[in-house]
Protein backbone atom coordinates (compact mmCIF):
# COMPACT_ATOMS: atom_id res chain seq x y z
CA UNK A 1 0.00 0.00 0.00
CA UNK A 2 1.69 3.15 -1.03
CA UNK A 3 2.16 6.49 1.27
CA UNK A 4 1.88 9.63 -0.03
CA UNK A 5 3.82 12.94 2.31
CA UNK A 6 2.09 15.87 1.03
CA UNK A 7 3.87 18.92 2.41
CA UNK A 8 3.36 22.90 2.25
CA UNK A 9 6.08 24.92 0.23
CA UNK A 10 7.29 27.67 2.15
CA UNK A 11 4.52 27.08 4.71
CA UNK A 12 4.54 30.28 7.06
CA UNK A 13 5.62 32.43 3.87
CA UNK A 14 2.76 30.71 1.85
CA UNK A 15 0.07 31.86 4.57
CA UNK A 16 1.54 35.40 4.87
CA UNK A 17 0.80 35.34 0.91
CA UNK A 18 -2.88 34.48 0.86
CA UNK A 19 -4.43 37.35 1.73
CA UNK A 20 -1.47 39.86 0.44
CA UNK A 21 -1.73 39.89 -3.28
CA UNK A 22 0.92 42.33 -3.11
CA UNK A 23 3.21 40.12 -1.85
CA UNK A 24 3.80 37.84 -4.82
CA UNK A 25 6.77 37.62 -6.02
CA UNK A 26 8.20 39.41 -3.17
CA UNK A 27 11.24 37.51 -1.14
CA UNK A 28 9.47 36.85 2.54
CA UNK A 29 11.20 35.90 5.75
CA UNK A 30 9.46 35.16 8.93
CA UNK A 31 11.12 35.49 12.37
CA UNK A 32 10.34 33.58 15.28
CA UNK A 33 8.66 36.17 18.16
CA UNK A 34 11.22 34.92 20.92
CA UNK A 35 14.40 35.34 19.98
CA UNK A 36 14.52 37.07 16.84
CA UNK A 37 15.50 33.72 14.80
CA UNK A 38 14.44 33.48 10.95
CA UNK A 39 12.71 30.25 11.06
CA UNK A 40 11.20 30.29 7.37
CA UNK A 41 12.32 31.61 4.21
CA UNK A 42 10.04 31.98 0.66
CA UNK A 43 12.03 30.91 -2.28
CA UNK A 44 12.84 34.46 -3.33
CA UNK A 45 14.38 34.90 0.29
CA UNK A 46 16.12 31.73 0.00
CA UNK A 47 17.68 32.59 -3.21
CA UNK A 48 19.52 35.71 -1.00
CA UNK A 49 21.79 33.84 0.56
CA UNK A 50 21.80 34.52 3.90
CA UNK A 51 24.47 32.88 6.12
CA UNK A 52 22.47 30.96 8.77
CA UNK A 53 23.16 33.08 12.75
CA UNK A 54 23.28 36.51 11.14
CA UNK A 55 22.21 38.98 13.68
CA UNK A 56 18.86 40.24 12.15
CA UNK A 57 19.65 43.85 13.01
CA UNK A 58 22.70 43.45 10.42
CA UNK A 59 20.34 42.14 7.87
CA UNK A 60 17.97 45.30 7.67
CA UNK A 61 19.96 47.03 4.67
CA UNK A 62 19.90 43.72 2.79
CA UNK A 63 16.05 43.49 3.42
CA UNK A 64 15.66 46.83 2.26
CA UNK A 65 17.61 46.64 -0.99
CA UNK A 66 15.88 43.30 -1.71
CA UNK A 67 12.23 44.13 -0.96
CA UNK A 68 11.92 41.56 1.52
CA UNK A 69 8.72 41.51 4.22
CA UNK A 70 9.55 40.73 7.62
CA UNK A 71 6.72 38.88 9.46
CA UNK A 72 6.72 37.42 13.17
CA UNK A 73 5.65 34.01 13.38
CA UNK A 74 1.71 33.91 13.08
CA UNK A 75 0.72 31.05 14.58
CA UNK A 76 -3.10 31.47 15.00
CA UNK A 77 -2.78 31.94 10.96
CA UNK A 78 -0.61 29.10 10.68
CA UNK A 79 -2.57 26.73 12.82
CA UNK A 80 -5.77 27.56 10.95
CA UNK A 81 -5.19 27.37 7.59
CA UNK A 82 -2.95 23.92 8.77
CA UNK A 83 -5.99 22.56 9.76
CA UNK A 84 -7.89 23.57 6.38
CA UNK A 85 -5.37 21.46 4.49
CA UNK A 86 -4.90 18.51 6.60
CA UNK A 87 -9.01 18.71 6.31
CA UNK A 88 -9.00 18.89 2.71
CA UNK A 89 -6.19 15.74 3.25
CA UNK A 90 -8.66 13.69 5.13
CA UNK A 91 -11.31 14.40 2.50
CA UNK A 92 -9.71 13.15 -0.23
CA UNK A 93 -7.96 9.47 1.36
CA UNK A 94 -8.12 7.13 4.57
CA UNK A 95 -5.88 6.91 7.31
CA UNK A 96 -4.09 10.05 7.29
CA UNK A 97 -1.42 11.48 9.96
CA UNK A 98 -0.31 14.67 10.48
CA UNK A 99 3.06 14.77 11.06
CA UNK A 100 3.39 18.48 11.68
CA UNK A 101 1.79 22.03 11.22
CA UNK A 102 2.53 21.56 7.06
CA UNK A 103 3.15 17.96 6.56
CA UNK A 104 0.57 14.84 6.65
CA UNK A 105 1.16 11.42 5.39
CA UNK A 106 -1.88 9.33 3.54
CA UNK A 107 -2.52 5.80 2.63
CA UNK A 108 -2.31 6.44 -1.00
CA UNK A 109 -3.70 3.36 -2.70
CA UNK A 110 -5.02 4.78 -6.17
CA UNK A 111 -5.08 3.08 -9.53
CA UNK A 112 -3.79 6.26 -11.14
CA UNK A 113 -1.57 7.57 -8.10
CA UNK A 114 -0.06 11.14 -9.55
CA UNK A 115 -3.27 11.84 -11.01
CA UNK A 116 -5.16 11.98 -7.56
CA UNK A 117 -1.97 13.89 -6.55
CA UNK A 118 -2.42 16.28 -9.03
CA UNK A 119 -5.78 16.52 -8.52
CA UNK A 120 -5.27 17.01 -4.67
CA UNK A 121 -2.61 19.53 -5.04
CA UNK A 122 -4.55 21.77 -7.09
CA UNK A 123 -7.75 21.25 -4.72
CA UNK A 124 -5.53 22.59 -1.76
CA UNK A 125 -3.98 25.19 -3.90
CA UNK A 126 -7.43 26.25 -4.98
CA UNK A 127 -9.55 26.40 -2.08
CA UNK A 128 -6.86 27.65 0.55
CA UNK A 129 -4.22 28.96 -1.73
CA UNK A 130 -0.97 27.03 -0.23
CA UNK A 131 1.47 25.32 -2.99
CA UNK A 132 2.22 21.98 -1.84
CA UNK A 133 4.35 19.20 -2.56
CA UNK A 134 3.54 15.56 -2.84
CA UNK A 135 5.63 12.50 -2.64
CA UNK A 136 4.53 8.63 -2.99
CA UNK A 137 6.30 5.60 -2.52
CA UNK A 138 6.10 2.31 -0.77
CA UNK A 139 7.32 3.69 2.71
CA UNK A 140 7.59 6.98 4.44
CA UNK A 141 11.27 7.34 4.16
CA UNK A 142 10.81 6.93 0.24
CA UNK A 143 7.74 9.31 0.78
CA UNK A 144 9.96 11.82 2.29
CA UNK A 145 12.56 11.70 -0.19
CA UNK A 146 10.13 11.46 -3.42
CA UNK A 147 8.43 14.52 -2.00
CA UNK A 148 11.68 16.29 -2.03
CA UNK A 149 12.19 15.37 -5.57
CA UNK A 150 8.70 16.49 -6.17
CA UNK A 151 9.17 19.46 -4.55
CA UNK A 152 11.78 20.64 -7.20
CA UNK A 153 9.35 19.34 -10.00
CA UNK A 154 7.26 22.06 -12.02
CA UNK A 155 4.68 19.46 -11.06
CA UNK A 156 5.38 19.13 -7.53
CA UNK A 157 4.91 15.97 -7.80
CA UNK A 158 7.15 12.24 -7.91
CA UNK A 159 6.31 8.62 -7.14
CA UNK A 160 9.43 6.24 -6.66
CA UNK A 161 7.77 3.29 -8.03
CA UNK A 162 10.20 -0.29 -7.19
CA UNK A 163 11.17 0.07 -11.06
CA UNK A 164 13.66 3.29 -10.43
CA UNK A 165 13.90 3.32 -6.46
CA UNK A 166 17.54 1.94 -7.02
CA UNK A 167 18.58 4.89 -9.60
CA UNK A 168 16.62 7.27 -7.27
CA UNK A 169 19.03 6.03 -4.12
CA UNK A 170 22.00 5.99 -6.13
CA UNK A 171 21.06 9.78 -6.72
CA UNK A 172 20.30 10.87 -3.31
CA UNK A 173 23.24 11.27 -0.90
CA UNK A 174 22.46 10.25 2.77
CA UNK A 175 22.65 13.14 4.34
CA UNK A 176 19.41 14.03 2.93
CA UNK A 177 17.92 10.46 4.25
CA UNK A 178 15.45 11.25 6.50
CA UNK A 179 16.38 9.76 10.07
CA UNK A 180 19.86 10.17 9.31
CA UNK A 181 21.53 12.26 11.51
CA UNK A 182 24.47 14.73 11.12
CA UNK A 183 26.99 12.23 13.29
CA UNK A 184 25.90 8.84 11.45
CA UNK A 185 26.15 10.94 8.00
CA UNK A 186 30.08 11.65 9.21
CA UNK A 187 30.55 7.87 10.28
CA UNK A 188 28.88 6.61 7.21
CA UNK A 189 31.10 8.88 4.99
CA UNK A 190 34.37 7.59 6.68
CA UNK A 191 33.03 3.97 5.66
CA UNK A 192 32.57 5.17 2.08
CA UNK A 193 28.61 5.37 2.17
CA UNK A 194 27.96 8.30 0.43
CA UNK A 195 24.61 7.53 -0.85
CA UNK A 196 21.44 5.95 0.20
CA UNK A 197 22.32 3.32 -2.23
CA UNK A 198 25.69 2.82 -0.89
CA UNK A 199 23.54 2.35 2.46
CA UNK A 200 21.37 -0.33 1.47
CA UNK A 201 24.21 -2.38 -0.15
CA UNK A 202 25.61 -2.95 4.05
CA UNK A 203 24.22 -5.78 5.70
CA UNK A 204 21.67 -5.58 7.84
CA UNK A 205 24.24 -6.95 10.94
CA UNK A 206 26.49 -4.35 9.98
CA UNK A 207 24.10 -1.49 10.47
CA UNK A 208 22.82 -2.83 13.94
CA UNK A 209 26.45 -3.50 15.26
CA UNK A 210 27.96 0.10 14.12
CA UNK A 211 24.39 2.43 13.93
CA UNK A 212 20.99 2.11 15.97
CA UNK A 213 18.13 0.23 15.60
CA UNK A 214 16.51 3.71 14.28
CA UNK A 215 19.50 3.52 10.97
CA UNK A 216 18.38 -0.24 10.69
CA UNK A 217 14.61 0.73 10.68
CA UNK A 218 15.60 3.33 8.01
CA UNK A 219 17.37 1.27 5.19
CA UNK A 220 14.74 -1.70 5.38
CA UNK A 221 12.62 1.81 4.44
CA UNK A 222 14.85 2.52 1.68
CA UNK A 223 14.07 -0.85 0.29
CA UNK A 224 11.26 -0.68 0.36
CA UNK A 225 9.65 -2.01 3.70
CA UNK A 226 7.11 -0.41 5.93
CA UNK A 227 9.51 -0.37 9.40
CA UNK A 228 8.55 3.06 11.02
CA UNK A 229 5.11 3.00 11.97
CA UNK A 230 5.15 0.29 14.89
CA UNK A 231 7.96 2.69 16.43
CA UNK A 232 5.91 5.96 15.95
CA UNK A 233 2.55 4.27 17.71
CA UNK A 234 4.55 3.26 20.58
CA UNK A 235 5.92 6.79 21.28
CA UNK A 236 2.57 8.56 20.45
CA UNK A 237 0.62 7.08 23.67
CA UNK A 238 3.44 8.28 26.58
CA UNK A 239 2.88 11.07 29.02
CA UNK A 240 5.80 12.65 30.63
CA UNK A 241 4.43 14.23 33.99
CA UNK A 242 5.82 16.34 36.89
CA UNK A 243 3.81 16.76 39.74
CA UNK A 244 5.04 17.64 43.13
CA UNK A 245 2.74 19.00 46.39
CA UNK A 246 4.00 22.15 47.54
CA UNK A 247 5.83 22.09 51.17
CA UNK A 248 3.02 24.29 52.13
CA UNK A 249 -0.27 25.23 50.36
CA UNK A 250 0.12 28.21 47.73
CA UNK A 251 -2.44 30.48 47.47
CA UNK A 252 -1.30 33.35 45.56
CA UNK A 253 -1.26 33.47 41.76
CA UNK A 254 2.29 34.40 40.90
CA UNK A 255 3.50 31.91 43.42
CA UNK A 256 1.56 29.23 41.98
CA UNK A 257 2.75 29.99 38.71
CA UNK A 258 6.18 29.92 40.00
CA UNK A 259 6.39 26.39 41.42
CA UNK A 260 4.78 25.11 38.16
CA UNK A 261 7.12 26.60 36.20
CA UNK A 262 10.19 24.72 38.01
CA UNK A 263 8.00 21.36 37.04
CA UNK A 264 7.66 22.16 34.05
CA UNK A 265 11.78 22.42 33.86
CA UNK A 266 12.10 19.02 34.92
CA UNK A 267 8.94 17.81 33.00
CA UNK A 268 11.06 19.24 29.91
CA UNK A 269 14.27 17.68 30.13
CA UNK A 270 12.81 14.81 30.71
CA UNK A 271 11.43 15.22 27.73
CA UNK A 272 14.23 16.52 25.77
CA UNK A 273 16.34 14.10 27.22
CA UNK A 274 14.75 11.26 25.11
CA UNK A 275 14.53 13.02 22.18
CA UNK A 276 11.03 13.82 21.96
CA UNK A 277 9.06 16.36 21.20
CA UNK A 278 5.58 17.78 22.54
CA UNK A 279 2.37 19.16 20.90
CA UNK A 280 0.52 19.71 23.92
CA UNK A 281 0.86 20.47 27.54
CA UNK A 282 -1.73 19.80 30.38
CA UNK A 283 -2.03 22.08 33.81
CA UNK A 284 -3.60 20.68 36.75
CA UNK A 285 -4.34 22.15 40.03
CA UNK A 286 -5.65 21.15 43.11
CA UNK A 287 -6.54 22.11 47.03
CA UNK A 288 -5.94 19.45 49.51
CA UNK A 289 -8.40 17.27 49.60
CA UNK A 290 -7.88 16.20 53.13
CA UNK A 291 -8.21 18.99 54.56
CA UNK A 292 -12.15 18.82 54.80
CA UNK A 293 -12.76 22.26 56.22
CA UNK A 294 -10.73 24.04 53.15
CA UNK A 295 -12.65 25.03 50.33
CA UNK A 296 -11.75 22.28 47.39
CA UNK A 297 -11.52 23.32 43.75
CA UNK A 298 -9.33 21.32 41.29
CA UNK A 299 -9.38 22.03 37.60
CA UNK A 300 -7.19 21.27 34.16
CA UNK A 301 -6.60 22.80 31.35
CA UNK A 302 -4.55 20.91 28.15
CA UNK A 303 -2.79 23.71 25.92
CA UNK A 304 -2.00 22.44 22.34
CA UNK A 305 0.92 23.86 20.40
CA UNK A 306 0.93 24.38 16.30
CA UNK A 307 3.10 22.48 15.85
CA UNK A 308 5.88 19.69 17.88
CA UNK A 309 7.93 21.51 19.59
CA UNK A 310 11.62 21.07 22.21
CA UNK A 311 11.64 24.57 22.24
CA UNK A 312 11.21 25.79 26.34
CA UNK A 313 9.95 29.01 26.21
CA UNK A 314 7.38 27.35 24.27
CA UNK A 315 6.02 25.44 27.45
CA UNK A 316 6.98 27.87 30.21
CA UNK A 317 4.58 30.89 28.47
CA UNK A 318 1.51 27.92 27.85
CA UNK A 319 1.75 26.96 31.23
CA UNK A 320 1.63 30.57 32.59
CA UNK A 321 -1.39 31.25 30.51
CA UNK A 322 -2.77 27.97 31.56
CA UNK A 323 -2.32 28.33 35.10
CA UNK A 324 -4.04 32.20 34.71
CA UNK A 325 -6.49 30.90 33.30
CA UNK A 326 -7.90 27.84 35.51
CA UNK A 327 -6.61 29.62 39.24
CA UNK A 328 -9.20 30.97 41.15
CA UNK A 329 -8.88 33.45 44.25
CA UNK A 330 -9.37 32.58 48.02
CA UNK A 331 -8.03 28.63 47.31
CA UNK A 332 -5.34 27.22 48.95
CA UNK A 333 -3.79 24.90 46.41
CA UNK A 334 -1.91 22.13 47.27
CA UNK A 335 -0.01 20.44 44.17
CA UNK A 336 -0.12 21.50 40.54
CA UNK A 337 0.74 19.27 38.02
CA UNK A 338 2.15 19.47 34.24
CA UNK A 339 2.46 16.55 31.81
CA UNK A 340 3.46 16.24 28.37
CA UNK A 341 1.14 14.58 26.21
CA UNK A 342 0.81 13.78 22.20
CA UNK A 343 4.79 13.03 22.48
CA UNK A 344 6.71 12.72 19.26
CA UNK A 345 10.23 10.93 18.52
CA UNK A 346 11.97 13.29 16.77
CA UNK A 347 13.45 11.62 13.80
CA UNK A 348 15.57 14.66 12.67
CA UNK A 349 17.23 14.16 15.59
CA UNK A 350 17.72 10.49 16.15
CA UNK A 351 18.68 8.83 19.26
CA UNK A 352 22.46 8.69 18.14
CA UNK A 353 25.39 6.98 19.71
CA UNK A 354 27.89 9.89 18.35
CA UNK A 355 26.01 12.73 19.65
CA UNK A 356 25.66 11.46 22.76
CA UNK A 357 29.45 11.67 23.31
CA UNK A 358 29.44 15.35 23.20
CA UNK A 359 28.33 16.38 26.69
CA UNK A 360 29.03 19.94 26.15
CA UNK A 361 27.06 20.74 23.55
CA UNK A 362 23.59 19.47 26.13
CA UNK A 363 25.11 21.56 28.77
CA UNK A 364 25.43 24.21 26.57
CA UNK A 365 21.86 23.94 25.45
CA UNK A 366 20.49 23.57 29.07
CA UNK A 367 22.48 26.81 30.13
CA UNK A 368 21.10 28.59 27.31
CA UNK A 369 17.92 27.38 28.30
CA UNK A 370 17.76 28.03 31.92
CA UNK A 371 19.44 31.59 31.74
CA UNK A 372 16.48 32.39 29.39
CA UNK A 373 13.98 31.17 31.22
CA UNK A 374 15.55 33.13 34.20
CA UNK A 375 16.12 36.85 32.98
CA UNK A 376 13.59 36.60 30.00
CA UNK A 377 13.44 35.10 26.59
CA UNK A 378 16.03 36.06 24.00
CA UNK A 379 18.26 37.11 26.70
CA UNK A 380 20.81 34.41 24.84
CA UNK A 381 19.15 33.60 21.18
CA UNK A 382 20.23 32.76 17.44
CA UNK A 383 23.23 35.46 17.74
CA UNK A 384 21.08 38.72 18.85
CA UNK A 385 21.10 40.77 21.32
CA UNK A 386 17.91 41.86 22.68
CA UNK A 387 18.49 45.94 23.22
CA UNK A 388 19.98 46.18 19.94
CA UNK A 389 18.06 48.96 17.94
CA UNK A 390 14.23 50.16 19.41
CA UNK A 391 12.97 48.82 16.18
CA UNK A 392 14.53 44.90 16.00
CA UNK A 393 13.24 44.69 19.82
CA UNK A 394 9.43 44.81 19.68
CA UNK A 395 9.25 42.10 17.35
CA UNK A 396 5.28 42.15 17.72
CA UNK A 397 5.95 45.01 14.80
CA UNK A 398 6.06 42.08 12.09
CA UNK A 399 2.79 40.40 13.13
CA UNK A 400 0.45 40.12 10.86
CA UNK A 401 -3.40 39.72 11.15
CA UNK A 402 -5.25 37.32 12.36
CA UNK A 403 -7.06 36.99 9.24
CA UNK A 404 -9.06 33.38 9.60
CA UNK A 405 -9.82 33.64 13.42
CA UNK A 406 -10.48 37.28 14.42
CA UNK A 407 -14.09 39.19 13.48
CA UNK A 408 -11.50 42.67 13.37
CA UNK A 409 -8.78 41.57 11.55
CA UNK A 410 -9.91 39.68 8.49
CA UNK A 411 -9.29 40.93 5.33
CA UNK A 412 -10.31 43.96 3.54
CA UNK A 413 -11.67 44.24 0.01
CA UNK A 414 -12.77 47.31 -1.56
CA UNK B 1 -27.92 28.58 18.36
CA UNK B 2 -31.67 29.06 19.02
CA UNK B 3 -33.81 25.84 19.79
CA UNK B 4 -37.03 25.55 17.62
CA UNK B 5 -39.06 24.25 19.88
CA UNK B 6 -39.59 24.52 24.02
CA UNK B 7 -40.84 21.66 24.97
CA UNK B 8 -44.35 22.11 25.73
CA UNK B 9 -44.59 19.56 28.31
CA UNK B 10 -43.31 22.37 30.83
CA UNK B 11 -46.55 24.28 30.01
CA UNK B 12 -48.35 21.62 31.80
CA UNK B 13 -50.31 19.73 29.13
CA UNK B 14 -49.39 16.92 26.87
CA UNK B 15 -48.55 17.51 22.87
CA UNK B 16 -48.48 15.39 19.96
CA UNK B 17 -45.35 17.26 19.45
CA UNK B 18 -43.19 16.15 21.75
CA UNK B 19 -41.46 13.70 20.58
CA UNK B 20 -40.70 15.23 17.09
CA UNK B 21 -37.95 18.32 18.20
CA UNK B 22 -36.69 19.84 15.70
CA UNK B 23 -32.91 20.63 16.36
CA UNK B 24 -31.67 23.84 16.60
CA UNK B 25 -31.14 26.31 13.64
CA UNK B 26 -27.49 25.84 13.03
CA UNK B 27 -26.30 29.11 11.59
CA UNK B 28 -22.89 27.57 10.57
CA UNK B 29 -23.63 24.80 8.56
CA UNK B 30 -26.26 27.14 6.63
CA UNK B 31 -23.99 29.81 5.84
CA UNK B 32 -21.01 27.58 5.03
CA UNK B 33 -20.87 24.98 2.59
CA UNK B 34 -17.39 23.92 2.44
CA UNK B 35 -15.54 24.62 5.79
CA UNK B 36 -11.92 24.71 4.49
CA UNK B 37 -12.49 26.84 1.63
CA UNK B 38 -14.89 29.45 3.32
CA UNK B 39 -13.31 32.83 4.26
CA UNK B 40 -14.73 35.80 5.71
CA UNK B 41 -13.53 39.23 4.28
CA UNK B 42 -15.27 42.78 5.13
CA UNK B 43 -15.87 45.36 2.28
CA UNK B 44 -15.04 48.40 2.47
CA UNK B 45 -16.25 51.26 -0.29
CA UNK B 46 -20.03 51.21 -1.90
CA UNK B 47 -18.67 49.93 -4.99
CA UNK B 48 -21.24 47.40 -4.39
CA UNK B 49 -24.33 49.29 -2.65
CA UNK B 50 -27.14 48.80 -5.35
CA UNK B 51 -26.70 45.23 -4.36
CA UNK B 52 -26.65 45.61 -0.55
CA UNK B 53 -23.04 45.11 0.11
CA UNK B 54 -22.92 48.29 2.66
CA UNK B 55 -19.34 49.34 3.85
CA UNK B 56 -18.49 47.14 7.02
CA UNK B 57 -20.68 44.16 5.65
CA UNK B 58 -19.02 40.86 5.85
CA UNK B 59 -19.18 38.79 3.03
CA UNK B 60 -18.58 34.79 3.13
CA UNK B 61 -16.43 33.87 0.64
CA UNK B 62 -16.19 30.05 -0.69
CA UNK B 63 -12.92 29.53 -2.44
CA UNK B 64 -13.65 26.10 -4.20
CA UNK B 65 -16.69 27.21 -5.93
CA UNK B 66 -15.98 27.51 -9.84
CA UNK B 67 -16.41 31.58 -10.67
CA UNK B 68 -19.35 31.47 -13.59
CA UNK B 69 -20.53 34.87 -15.30
CA UNK B 70 -22.73 37.63 -12.70
CA UNK B 71 -21.30 35.69 -9.67
CA UNK B 72 -19.80 38.15 -7.36
CA UNK B 73 -16.84 37.30 -6.27
CA UNK B 74 -13.43 38.63 -4.84
CA UNK B 75 -10.44 39.20 -7.03
CA UNK B 76 -6.89 40.75 -6.82
CA UNK B 77 -6.58 42.98 -8.93
CA UNK B 78 -3.25 45.18 -9.06
CA UNK B 79 -2.51 43.81 -5.78
CA UNK B 80 -5.03 44.67 -3.71
CA UNK B 81 -8.51 42.95 -3.26
CA UNK B 82 -11.52 43.63 -4.71
CA UNK B 83 -15.56 42.64 -4.51
CA UNK B 84 -17.13 42.84 -7.79
CA UNK B 85 -19.72 41.08 -10.07
CA UNK B 86 -17.92 38.95 -12.87
CA UNK B 87 -19.27 39.34 -16.33
CA UNK B 88 -18.14 36.73 -18.95
CA UNK B 89 -18.48 38.25 -22.39
CA UNK B 90 -17.62 37.03 -26.05
CA UNK B 91 -15.13 40.19 -26.20
CA UNK B 92 -14.04 39.20 -22.76
CA UNK B 93 -14.22 39.45 -18.93
CA UNK B 94 -14.91 42.43 -16.88
CA UNK B 95 -15.60 43.29 -13.59
CA UNK B 96 -18.71 45.37 -12.98
CA UNK B 97 -19.64 47.76 -10.00
CA UNK B 98 -23.23 47.98 -8.29
CA UNK B 99 -22.53 52.03 -8.22
CA UNK B 100 -23.26 54.29 -11.29
CA UNK B 101 -20.29 56.17 -9.45
CA UNK B 102 -17.61 53.55 -10.68
CA UNK B 103 -16.38 51.83 -13.78
CA UNK B 104 -16.55 48.69 -15.55
CA UNK B 105 -13.19 47.13 -15.34
CA UNK B 106 -12.07 45.04 -18.23
CA UNK B 107 -9.46 42.29 -17.40
CA UNK B 108 -6.62 41.58 -20.58
CA UNK B 109 -3.68 39.13 -20.68
CA UNK B 110 -1.44 41.47 -19.03
CA UNK B 111 -3.52 42.43 -16.29
CA UNK B 112 -2.52 41.79 -13.16
CA UNK B 113 -5.73 39.69 -11.95
CA UNK B 114 -6.70 36.37 -10.21
CA UNK B 115 -10.16 35.54 -8.69
CA UNK B 116 -9.71 34.36 -5.26
CA UNK B 117 -13.42 33.36 -4.39
CA UNK B 118 -17.00 33.72 -4.72
CA UNK B 119 -19.33 35.71 -2.66
CA UNK B 120 -22.22 33.46 -1.01
CA UNK B 121 -24.00 35.32 1.68
CA UNK B 122 -23.13 38.77 3.62
CA UNK B 123 -23.49 40.01 6.95
CA UNK B 124 -25.02 42.87 7.28
CA UNK B 125 -26.03 44.72 10.72
CA UNK B 126 -29.03 47.04 11.35
CA UNK B 127 -28.16 48.02 14.74
CA UNK B 128 -24.56 49.35 14.26
CA UNK B 129 -25.41 52.47 12.76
Amino acid sequence: MPIALIDCNSFYASCERIFRPDLKGRPIVVLSNNDGCIVAMSSEAKGLNIPRGTPLFQLQNLFRANNVEVFSSNYTLYGDISKRVMNIIMEATDSVEVYSIDEAFADWEFHDPIDQAYRLRKRILNWVGMPVSIGIAETKTLAKIANHIGKKNSSGLFEITEEIRERVLKETPIEDVWGIGRQTTLFLRSRKVYTAYDFIKMEDWWVKKNLTIVALRTKWELEGRKAIDMEEEVKENRAIISSKSFGSPIEDLKNLIEGTKSYVHDAFHKMVRQKLKAKSITLYLTTNNFRVNDKQYKNAITMDFPDYTDYLPDFVKAADKGIRQIYREGFKYKKTSVMLINLRLDREITPDLFTLKDPRKKQIQQSINSINSRYGKGTIGCGIKKKTTAKWHMKQEFLSPRYTTAWDEIPLVK
Amino acid sequence: MIPLFINPVQAGFPSPATDYIESELDFNSYLINNKPATFAVRAQGDSMINIGIFPGDILITDRSITPRSNDIIIASLNKEFTVKRLIKKSSGIFLYPENKDYPILEINKESDFQIWGVVTYTIHSFLKG
